[in-house]
């Protein structure tokens, strides 16, 4: 991994990384990828990806209204409001 | 008498019996805590006032002769990622150090209608992700045993909370041991459930696949007792099953025949000497039982940990992109627009190890590296799940370590984080399979720290692991000892 990719890396992760960490997250994240590949070794050719273990497919409910949370309640973790909506920097001129 | 060293079960008893009321018990944890956890720092939020409130009505509904369940009136803890409303629930991180949950997590409500007494929320690492307890930004705790070693992690505020007497039990989860090493490290009983067992909903999420929900605490019938209330399909969790319950019921002592198998390479190289003492004694005190205990290779081990931290960071990477700074969380003032709120906040918001899992996780998530990295892994994962299957056709549990060590020192593993994931070689692969799996003392190191072993069974096998456990717990007392004195 490279300054680059960390870079781009960081901004798809929306985090904006200090320049005096960088070095030593590439060093960490490098090592820790090397040893990643150990998983090279193993054969896969026939096995299919395991998303879940407990092997659910296809888990149904009764498509009926239930009454949701009340909207103040779950507003009042937001620093910032205004007239019920939650408040962010402008985002179209 | 001093309650504060007895199981749950033995509390909710002696209410029952009206030999101590629930109040009573409240304040007696009310006065251990402040006691000693001013050394130990495993609480992160207390609201007395609530609980004694909430004490008084269940003592009540005792009185009146209302069944309310074999742990009514118990006092206990959850960890801070579980939602209770009217308590922070800050996930050990700067980014939720003011959030107060909308509504109650679904284990959360199944206890409180079975009577138990919440007191508070106890330390963990930021988001689960740690093997230590110290990334929080609460603090460091620290471990009943010796105060400069750490309780282990993530749910190490749990751990120490239970072996430092302060409560009889807690909630935790384990996303890849986080129940299971903290409770070796402190010299209690910790068990994860099946995958689906037990709902988690209102668990802040760190790797949803893996992720679930169980309870710290000093034997395995508590453990039990904890598990038949907070089990069972929930509708809030789709991957919850009807699972099997009774557990404590099933605890008969009788373990005659049962086959255990030893994974061979359990017991490799790295493995401290202490501990593979420990653990081969364990094995011996279960073959005096009645078990039928052989050696066996189960494959794929070295894999799980790289499989794991793949896929874990990459679920995080997209469960930790719900904090914005914008619905709730930390917020960082006067961003100029929207992607530098959101950078920003995170930025500040997370800690050092939660950022470089998001990272992680987005590159082996990234286009190019995806089939590489995150397909790959969860090829390998199925390929474990097919170990496990194998062995579990020969086995009916299988004996393992916990951990190679016994708890580190502070600031020990901090600066190589590679060397830390490394320590979780035991316990990763039983989340990758969705297995149950349970850690309980069997004896001392040479400092005098403790030794956790762990009985892994297969998918729904909940009661079978814990009936081994409390098998062993009958014929020893390694779980009998605590540090319920002077700390």
């Amino acid at each position: 991994m490279d300054e680059r990719t960390l870079e781009y890396i960081a901004e798809l992760s929306r985090l904006a990384l200090p320049q005096e960490e960088k070095a030593e997250l590439l060093a960490q994240m490098q090592q820790i990828l090397d040893y990643m590949e150990l998983l090279g070794a193993v054969d896969t050719e026939h096995a299919e990806p395991l998303i879940q273990a407990a092997g659910l497919k296809n888990v149904f409910r009764e498509d009926v209204v239930q009454p949701s949370y009340d909207r103040e309640r779950l507003m009042a973790n937001a620093k910032k409001k205004l007239d019920g909506a939650y408040q962010v920097p402008r985002t179209v001129e | 008498m001093n309650y504060t060293q007895s199981t749950a079960l033995e509390m909710a008893r002696a209410i029952r019996e009206g030999k101590v009321t629930s109040p009573e018990l409240v304040q007696a944890a009310k006065a251990r805590i402040e006691d000693v956890d001013g050394s130990i720092r495993a609480m992160t939020a207390l609201d007395w006032e609530a609980a004694m409130r909430r004490a008084e009505e269940v003592q009540a509904r005792i009185d009146r002769g209302e069944d309310m369940g074999r742990l009514a009136g118990v006092p206990m803890a959850i960890k801070d990622n579980i939602c209770m409303r009217g308590l922070p629930a800050a996930c050990g991180s700067k980014m939720l150090l003011e959030f107060n949950p909308p509504y109650d997590a679904t284990a959360v409500d199944k206890l409180q209608g079975a009577g138990a007494v919440i007191v508070g929320h106890t330390n963990m690492d930021e988001f689960a992700m740690g093997s230590t307890t110290e990334t929080s930004f609460h603090g460091a705790t620290h471990n009943p045993w010796n105060l400069q070693k750490t309780p282990g992690g993530s749910s190490g505020g749990s751990a120490a909370a239970v072996a430092a007497c302060e409560l009889p039990c807690a909630l935790g989860s384990d996303t890849g041991g986080s129940i299971r090493q903290p409770a070796a490290f402190c010299g209690v009983t910790g068990f994860k459930p099946t995958y689906g067992a037990v709902s988690r909903y209102g668990l802040i999420a760190y790797a949803s696949s893996l992720d679930q929900i169980g309870p710290l605490a000093r034997d395995a019938a508590d453990c039990a007792a904890i598990y038949d209330i907070i089990h069972g399909k929930d509708v809030h969790d789709a991957t919850t099953v009807d699972s099997v319950c009774g557990a404590l019921d099933a605890l008969d002592g009788g373990i005659c025949g049962l086959r255990v198998g030893v994974p061979e390479e359990y017991f490799a190289k790295g493995l401290d000497e202490d501990v593979r003492a420990r653990v081969l004694e364990t094995a011996e005190t279960l073959k005096g039982l009645g078990a039928q205990v052989e050696n066996f290779s189960l494959g794929m081990v070295k894999y799980a940990v790289p499989a794991y931290y793949i896929l874990a960071c990459a679920e995080a990477s997209s469960n930790l992109s719900r904090f914005d700074g914008i619905k709730y969380g930390y917020r960082a003032d006067e961003a100029e627009d929207i992607v530098s709120l959101m950078s920003r906040s995170r930025t500040e918001g997370f800690g050092k190890e939660v950022r470089r899992r998001i990272l992680l996780g987005t590159f082996v998530l990234s286009s190019g590296y995806y089939d590489a990295y995150y397909v790959k892994a969860l090829k390998v994962k199925a390929l474990i799940k097919q170990a496990f299957d194998a062995a579990f056709a020969k086995y009916d549990v299988i004996l393992s370590p916990a951990a190679p060590t016994t708890a580190l020192g502070i600031g020990q593993s901090l600066s190589d984080p590679l060397k830390m994931y490394l320590g979780d070689i035991y316990t990763v692969s039983v989340n990758l399979a969705g297995l149950p799996a349970v850690t309980f003392p069997c004896g001392f190191d040479r400092d005098g720290m403790p030794v956790g072993a762990q009985l892994i069974g297969p998918a729904h096998g909940d009661k079978t692991v814990l009936r081994a456990a409390d098998a062993f717990q009958r014929a020893t007392r390694f779980h009998k000892m605590t540090k319920g004195g002077a700390l």
